[in-house]
């Protein structure tokens, strides 16, 4: 039974590890298939040869794909471009889930209170003075926003709040902030707030907003 | 090298937000870089009082984190010039998350550079009292003419005795409500002050506008007609000029006594 199978195609060498196998078993078979490929000379090429090594339905863990790439790497002439699957982790699928995903949140945000959000928000409940409302990617709001709004929580410049925030006492987008009580803003529902090419905040409207922001959700599919 | 003075009274709702802001108003009134530092972590509100609340970024918990530097998290009160800023409590975390050596550190490096550090303590004797008079060179004990709260009183200067301050603890009387004293309804300010048997620094009256101003974000100290802003103006000018407190409180009295029946 062959647990290892190399294949050559036009995007470079395949390395699939059959999933039905022991991983005791695949790491021996790799080290005799390449103790034997070191010996050849592959095509007579000088630069290293890299290899996409397909794991199947079988996740491997870190100090096992470390375990592959040591045993592959030890030889100079071989590398490992990459690691894939089929599968992914139920706590992978989740957060890829969540951000890909917009959360209609409709809590009373208190004062003191700080809500996090990963992924977009559509916000329909109420920020009250005090209190914090957290997203790491874009918020939309049609609540009643008295306290704090901060999108793309940490660091992500791209993200938006849309929404009135005329009675809101900060506004945040990544690492910049405005205080509202102090600006002349005026607000519609229809407001976007975003962070321009000087990374200022600035504000518009949402009929601007491919202008503003033309990728936004234009990404979808793609991952 | 300023003076950190702490305002506390062990009971709560007896005025020591509304004294802080007051006071600390009042002396940057009198052209003093005054700091404000709020303690009452997880239920701030002087910077409500002083109507900063919209400003604030960061907090006394990120500066002791080394999340933000400490004139960063600084919420600068544009009424009062240069004179007057605020370091805002934390909102979202509990009493506990500061331990008294940051509180200290903190204070030591805001007095090198402010005249007056006034410390707004949370009510109660634990953590959060242990913190607020932690980095304090001295503290202003604040009651009112009820038995609950100087009793509490009474337990909060046994606490700061032991201390050992390099200034000893004064006494605030707030909320005095004039014709309940002069009915003799309530203890009158020289039990009180015997009572407690620490110096008296000045008595505030009970005023319907200290609740109104601070409403709107407005320390009642900057109206001077105010019968409870002069009471703050004096206890101000009582702090910065250490020799008179006593005798002055005495004209002061004096004076209150026959304002009130040249009134009636």
């Amino acid at each position: 039974m062959q647990y290892v199978v190399l294949k050559g195609h036009q995007g470079g060498y395949q390395l699939t590890l059959k999933q039905n196998a022991a991983f005791s078993a695949i790491i021996d078979e790799l080290k005799t298939l390449f103790k034997k490929l070191s010996q050849e000379q592959i095509n007579g090429e000088k630069a290293a040869v890299g290899f996409n090594i397909d794991t199947q339905n079988r996740l491997l863990s870190v100090t096992e794909k470390q375990q592959v790439q040591a045993l592959i790497e030890q030889y100079p002439q071989f590398q490992v471009e990459r690691i894939t699957a089929d599968v992914i982790s139920k706590t992978t699928a989740q957060t890829l889930k969540e951000q890909e995903n917009i959360h209609l949140n409709r809590m009373v945000i208190r004062s003191g209170q700080e809500v996090k959000i990963s992924g977009d928000v559509l916000f329909i409940g109420t920020v009250h003075p005090g209190g914090i409302l957290r997203a790491t990617g874009s918020i939309y709001s049609i609540g009643r926003i008295e306290g704090i709004v901060h999108a793309g929580f940490p660091a992500s410049n791209t993200a938006i709040v849309v929404g009135d925030l005329s009675r809101a006492s900060q506004v945040r987008i990544a690492d910049s902030v405005d205080i509202l009580a102090d600006s002349k803003q005026k607000f519609t529902p229809r407001s976007v707030t975003y962070i321009n090419d000087l990374h200022l905040l600035d504000y518009g409207e949402l009929d601007q907003l491919k202008t503003i922001r033309p990728k936004l959700y234009n990404q979808i599919g793609e991952a | 090298m300023g003076t950190a003075m702490v305002v506390t009274s062990g009971k709560g709702g007896v005025g020591k937000t509304t004294t802080s802001a007051n006071l600390g108003t009042a002396l940057a009134l009198q052209n003093k870089r005054v700091c404000l530092m709020d303690l009452d972590i997880g239920l701030r509100n002087l910077d409500v009082v002083l109507g900063l609340e919209n400003r604030i970024i960061y907090d006394i918990v990120d500066v002791a984190r080394g999340r933000a530097k400490l004139h960063q998290a600084l919420v600068k009160d544009k009424r009062f010039e240069d004179n007057l800023y605020l370091l805002p409590a934390a909102q979202n975390t509990d009493k506990d998350a500061l331990v008294p050596s940051e509180v200290k550190a903190i204070v030591d490096e805001l007095k090198t550079d402010y005249d007056f550090i006034i410390i707004d303590c949370p009510a109660g004797i634990e953590q959060g009292f242990q913190n607020a008079i932690a980095g304090a060179d001295g503290a202003i004990v604040i009651t009112t003419p009820e038995i609950s709260a100087v009793r509490d009183a009474d337990r909060v200067v046994g606490l700061l005795e032991q201390q050992e301050m390099p200034h000893k603890p004064k006494l605030i009387i707030n909320r005095i409500r004039q014709h309940m004293m002069n009915e003799g309804e309530v203890m009158d300010i020289d039990e009180i002050t015997r009572h407690l048997s620490i110096s008296l620094s000045g008595i505030v009256l009970d005023d319907d506008d200290v609740i109104t101003t601070s409403n709107h974000g407005r320390p009642v100290v900057l109206d001077p007609k105010n019968p409870a802003s002069q009471g703050y103006r004096n206890i101000a000018r009582r702090l910065l000029g250490e020799t008179v407190p006593l005798m002055s409180i005495k004209e002061k009295k004096v004076g209150f006594w026959q304002r009130l029946f040249g009134k009636k």
